[in-house]
């Protein structure tokens, strides 16, 4: 249906949303024009994998972003796993001395080539040298001081935060399964509804056959999107994923904050700081706008 | 398939004034009339809308009615524009209107607001009726009321969840809901529509050029996600007559300049019953519904409606602006 070229062409120029949904129609339709193969052929319908196919086409597109969302935080945990802190610490300092190393020896050719010799005494040499076995003996201090009591080093709100981001976790996990359940019951009562019609009668076209198919889907949907049923669990699905997104990061803020050596200000930090400057920025203008009204003789 | 490269935007313009996020642009023409137009947009998705491309341009349509058109653009708002306030919205339409006034030497404008920029414009000009000549609100959400999808989930969620966790209603999660409102039609009979006609050059690029737009969507700041959510959706204040910015209240009855109103028929996300209400409520003795029978972007983008409604409603637009 659409050449190679073409897809790279629409995928160089169109928004990413439009050329996925593109790609999935182009399935369904292909599966559809199938199903009418087989329609036309005198064959009876029956809800099979191929109308499971077909679902998971539309709807990956809607399930996706909730699933990535529990992903995406996942792999922000990787970047901070309490047992590999120490570690990352240790590389750091190791991927240090490597640097101060390879300078020192820079230093030391660059003066050699500038002066034709190299001197007795190379005072760049001696400090990298003493500064080295001083990071040396810090890290081995380092590694040493990490261990098993972690877990009380850190402020107890780190472990309220967790806990609240595992409980809303659970929460989301059952109504997003619900809501998946509701979706798919759905898809396939529209499905049955369509099947039903098509084994009664003959469609003369595949237009005819894939927008009965798309009337009563859109139909059962229409009715679901609406229903207290489904009103319910969208609510607890959001809320409770809203509920782990901000628990979550807050699990990582407090710990980040709870470190005197953290470097980072924190995205609560940096909120409030916004929320400051245009509580300022108003003023500002309503000074503006009365020195304006002053100036008018106002 | 050759679909050439999605620009869209058709008229020149000028940044006449840029606040942080905010711009005002003006776009390049010779006025012949007197009154000025200044078109407010919605604060989610971009407000090229109305100048997509050569064919379809609103914009287009007024400049060659001999209007001057000024335009707000409400731009890509960040992590740092959180704590925007929609009261913000209306003082910088409060600081276009003044800077229009100025440069012009007029007292007053037209106001066109489009979707969300009508509900801020309906706020302006009961706040400043003094300054508003004629208020053109195209599907309009006032009265949030209604039966819609849209406006029945925007009742059942928790907008101060939203706002905390996400800081801002990214522009992926308003597309996620608006697309899943009506799932079959939009994001699987709308593209079998594509495929049936992906050998018709000019069905592709309009195509396409539609969803660059849908998708081409800004972030609302958390604080003003908030708000609208939980004032204009949950509580209903506008129509009511309880809404305040910032302890001055909105009083609808100060809607006595001349008012057109366009409202489309199919309009899944404010549909007629969102404006009619607020249509038969106004003191406006000069005041004009026109109906398309298209849907809430169809009205502004369709050829049907270029040929349809917007002669019409541009002519309404110059009959006032002499």
């Amino acid at each position: 249906m659409i050449s190679d070229g073409d897809a790279v062409e629409l995928f160089r120029k169109i928004p990413k949303e439009s050329f996925e949904l593109l790609l999935r129609n182009i399935k369904v339709r292909e599966i559809l024009e199938d199903l009418y193969e087989m329609h036309r052929n005198g064959f009876e319908l029956t809800y099979n994998e191929r109308f499971d196919e077909i679902f998971d086409e539309i709807f990956r597109f809607f399930l996706r972003p909730l699933e990535i969302a529990v992903f995406g935080a996942k792999r922000i945990g990787y970047l901070f796993p309490l047992q590999d802190l120490v570690e990352i610490q240790s590389e750091l300092l190791e991927s240090y001395l490597e640097f101060l190393k390879a300078l020192c020896n820079h230093i030391k050719l660059m003066w050699e080539i500038s002066l034709g010799l190299t001197p007795q005494e190379d005072p760049v040499r001696k400090f990298v040298d003493l500064y080295t076995e001083r990071l040396k003996s810090y890290r081995r201090e380092f590694v040493k001081a990490g261990g098993r009591d972690e877990i009380f080093v850190l402020p107890k709100r780190v472990f309220e935060r967790f806990e609240n981001a595992i409980d809303s976790w659970n929460s989301f996990t059952d109504s997003f399964e619900k809501f998946r359940e509701l979706v798919k019951e759905t898809y396939v009562r529209g499905a049955e509804s369509f099947i039903e019609i098509a084994n009664g009668k003959t469609f003369e076209s595949y237009d005819d056959f894939a927008n009965a198919f798309f009337n009563e889907e859109a139909k059962v949907f229409d009715e679901l999107l609406v229903s207290h049923e489904y009103l319910e669990t969208q609510k607890s699905m959001l809320e409770n994923l809203m509920d782990y997104i901000y628990n979550f990061r807050m699990f990582f803020e407090e710990i980040a904050m709870s470190n005197p050596l953290n470097p980072f200000a924190t995205i609560s930090l940096l909120d409030k700081a916004f929320e400051r400057i245009y509580d300022l920025r108003r003023k500002i203008r309503e000074l503006e706008k009365r020195i304006e009204k002053l100036e008018k003789g106002g | 398939m050759l679909i050439g490269e999605i620009k869209t935007g058709f008229s020149e313009f000028e940044v006449a004034h840029e606040d942080w996020v905010f711009k005002l642009l003006h776009f390049k023409s010779k006025p012949k009339l007197k009154t000025p137009v200044l078109i407010v947009y919605a604060f989610i998705n971009r407000p090229y809308i109305l100048d997509l491309h050569e064919d379809v341009s609103v914009v287009k349509l007024l400049i060659n009615a001999g209007l001057d058109v000024w335009m707000i653009d409400w731009g890509y708002p960040t992590l740092a524009d959180r704590h925007l306030r929609i009261s913000d919205y209306v003082d910088y339409i409060d600081f276009c209107v003044d800077f229009i006034r100025e440069r012009r030497g007029v007292d007053k404008v037209t106001l066109h607001g489009y979707c969300l920029g009508t509900t801020l414009s309906v706020i302006y000009a009961s706040l400043y009726p003094e300054k508003v000549r004629n208020l053109v609100i195209q599907t309009p959400p006032i009265n949030f009321d209604t039966k819609n999808t849209l406006a029945i989930w925007a009742k059942s969620i928790d907008p101060i969840k939203v706002s905390k966790a996400m800081l801002n209603a990214t522009g992926d999660f308003l597309n996620l809901a608006f697309l899943l409102v009506d799932p079959i039609r939009l994001a699987v009979g709308k593209y079998q529509s594509l495929l049936d006609n992906f050998d018709n050059e000019k069905f592709v690029r309009d195509f396409f050029y539609m969803d660059y737009w849908i998708f081409d969507s800004p972030s609302i700041p958390g604080k003003v996600y908030e708000e609208y959510i939980t004032r204009w959706y949950q509580r209903n204040e506008l129509i009511k007559g309880e809404y305040d910015v910032n302890g001055r209240r909105v009083d609808l009855n100060n809607i006595k300049m001349p008012v057109l109103v366009l409202a489309a028929e199919r309009d899944h996300i404010t549909p007629p019953d969102a404006v009619i209400p607020f249509f038969e409520a106004i003191p406006s003795k000069d005041k004009k519904l026109l109906m398309s029978e298209k849907g809430h972007i169809g009205l502004t983008v369709s050829r049907s409606s270029h040929k349809k409604i917007w002669p019409e409603a541009v002519k309404w637009i110059v009959e006032r602006s002499k």
